[in-house]
């Protein structure tokens, strides 16, 4: 029955993916005009029509449109996602593979820190609701969402590194047990905050009106044992259900944050292709992304079957 | 930025309740935002914005891109009140400048992008055949990719072509518009952002119509014999848009946002224009030694979002008759 509901469901993304790369690809062919004549117009053979026919020929540009976007997404299925055109000619998989895997250790840190933290707030918040206690945690959450991380990481730079001298080098990458972690690990927790105190909190004050919580109340619990047995388990499903939205926060901050503190992660290569105008890589990048967001909200979608036995397979 | 969902149900019961008191959601929505002093305090906040953005570059005292190479990065003085650039320029000309970019790319934004997300969200909502599906998947699809990166794609790639077609334009009519690549850059923000902008509100509308759509009131009207055209003027508008209204606050601040994060990145207002976003990125260089170069732009951006943050939750809260009753 689940593994039905699994293969459904892995079934049904295959379209949106599909139209995923359609949607890059069409943009990239259409919009950025033909890519041979680009890359000749930067040598010193610009103008060399011919030159510019036998590559488009041997690329297989010169093919209609529909043909070359089959051919497109075999050869991402398969793997082969094109070279970059100014990074040494890699290959654009192996930079995205090599960048991955930091951005995901970051993103990690970051979720950890904002579950440890938005929730615990939320529930504050709901249970101390519209006293100054809950106003002060939503505040707080909206003002961590309005200030964008490109002002608050150079702030907290020179708060931290060169006013307070709290942490020697904030700059660069050790994996995740350095403290040159905690600054971009936090900026980045700090961008979905507002989301996940406002869900939990929500969450928190509708499943406190229930009747099993009154029942639970009435039989003298006290009230932390039924925040935690009650409350808890059920405020948790919100959250999960914005993971995808978190996912999204996360790719997108990680543009920013990597880039001002030096991290060789995804974000980065985003920023690298977007200066060099680098349109394999862009391309890319940006259905990785679009993978990551549909992916995580599969995973969403599975855990919450897993979890809620009212969630029917279907 | 996630759109809410605010489910209003209001029965008409209770709206012939209210109509007998002489209030309607409006008033009592209006009576509640009053009220909240978050909610006026942004409200203050933004009006002082648009007026910056509307009248600011009259009284500017500087031109925007006027340079002063022999008062470069000034801190604040009586001639600067907010110092000078590293050219020279006057600081408080460029964030006034800066607050017009914002102010208009937004403006845009929002009104494209609404208007295309109600439209489809309510066509899919009422037309259960094809043409709903296809557009549910289409948003499907457009918020699978994360908004900032489908934007820094298309802006890569649409770029280099709108800026090709003005350049021919030019040529072939001779109007002096389209040698602007002023004019270009905004073009290309503005509607890179409208198509990352639409599907939030297009779900949110959908979503919206179709509870109302089943809604007892709305059955029992269906059933009295009211023509689809009264129920829509009647029934779904009212109910819808409140919602609607309170997810343009929250499109609009996005936008803003959006807008200053592509100028930051490097691809939304090309240099002389002025932006914000473009302005911490210029300056973040020499943020250690003259920090009001960054703290100037990324201030006023912090405050102008938050107010339109707080102006939002006050409103979610005054049109939302839920909400407001806990």
């Amino acid at each position: 029955m689940f593994l039905r509901y699994v293969g459904r469901r892995l079934l049904l993304s295959v379209p949106v993916m599909l139209a995923v790369i359609f949607i890059t690809y069409s943009l990239a062919i259409y919009g950025a005009g033909d890519p041979v004549a680009t890359i000749v117009g930067q040598t010193e053979q610009r103008g060399n029509e011919e030159l510019i026919e036998r590559l488009r020929q041997r690329h297989g540009y010169d093919r209609p449109f529909l043909v070359q976007y089959v051919d497109y997404v075999g050869k991402f299925v398969t793997g082969d996602w094109g070279t970059s055109f100014q990074l040494q000619n890699q290959s654009v998989r192996v930079l995205i593979f090599r960048t991955l895997p930091v951005s995901f250790q970051l993103g990690l840190v970051a979720v950890l820190i904002l579950l440890l933290v938005g929730i615990p707030l939320g529930i504050l918040a709901a249970v101390k609701q519209n006293t100054w206690l809950d106003r002060l945690v939503v505040s707080f959450s909206v003002l961590a969402d309005s200030i964008p991380s490109f002002v608050l990481a150079p702030v907290l730079l020179v708060v931290f590194v060169l006013k307070a001298g709290l942490i020697d080098s904030a700059i660069g990458w050790d994996g995740i047990f350095s403290q040159k972690i905690i600054l971009p690990a936090v900026i980045l927790a700090l961008g979905p905050m507002l989301l996940i105190v406002r869900q939990t909190r929500f969450a928190v004050i509708e499943v406190l009106q229930q009747d099993y919580v009154r029942t639970a109340r009435a039989k003298g619990l006290r009230g932390r044992t039924v925040v935690w047995t009650h409350v808890l388990r059920n405020a948790v499903q919100p959250v999960i259900t914005v993971s995808g939205i978190i996912a999204a926060y996360l790719v997108t901050g990680s543009i920013f944050i990597e880039q001002i503190f030096g991290i060789p992660g995804f974000g980065q290569l985003v920023v690298t292709g977007l200066r060099r105008n680098d349109l394999p890589l862009l391309m890319g990048t940006t259905i990785v992304a679009a993978v990551i967001v549909l992916t995580s909200n599969l995973v969403i979608d599975l855990m919450y079957a897993v979890l809620d036995p009212r969630v029917k397979y279907g | 930025m996630s759109v809410r969902t605010v489910p209003v149900t209001l029965g008409d019961a209770a709206r012939a309740q209210e109509r007998i008191k002489h209030r309607s959601l409006w008033r009592d929505a209006w009576t509640s935002a009053i009220r909240n002093p978050f909610a006026m305090g942004g409200a203050i906040i933004i009006m002082v914005f648009v007026v910056a953005a509307v009248i600011g570059p009259y009284v500017s005292p500087y031109s925007y891109t006027e340079q002063d190479l022999f008062n470069t990065e000034h801190p604040p003085s009586w001639d600067h009140w907010f110092g000078t650039d590293e050219l020279g320029r006057d600081f408080l000309s460029r964030i006034l400048y800066g607050a017009r970019t914002a102010f208009l790319v937004a403006t845009l934004v929002t009104v494209v992008g609404g208007a295309i997300g109600v439209v489809l969200g309510a066509t899919a909502a009422l037309s259960e055949g094809m043409l709903g599906g296809a557009i549910m998947r289409l948003t499907d699809v457009l918020m699978s990719f994360p908004h900032l990166l489908l934007a820094v794609f298309a802006n890569a790639t649409l770029r280099p072509l709108v800026q090709d077609r003005f350049n021919t334009l030019h040529e072939i009519t001779g109007i002096g518009i389209f040698r602007s690549q002023l004019i270009a850059d905004y073009l290309v923000v503005f509607g890179i952002l409208a198509l990352v902008s639409w599907p939030g509100m297009a779900r949110l509308v959908r979503g919206q119509v179709l509870s109302l759509k089943h809604a007892e009131f709305v059955e029992a009207a269906r059933v009295s014999g009211a023509e689809p055209r009264w129920i829509i003027l009647r029934h779904l508008v009212p109910n819808t848009l409140g919602p609607v209204i309170v997810s343009l606050t929250a499109a609009f601040g996005s936008a803003m946002l959006l807008e200053s994060a592509l100028s930051y990145l490097g691809v939304g207002i090309q240099p002389p224009g002025a932006s914000w976003g473009a302005m911490i990125s210029e300056n973040l260089d020499m943020w250690r030694y003259e920090p009001h170069l960054v703290l100037v732009p990324g201030g006023v951006l912090a405050v102008v979002i938050f107010a339109f943050n707080f102006f939002g939750d006050g409103l979610n809260d005054a049109l939302n008759p839920r909400s407001r009753r806990r």
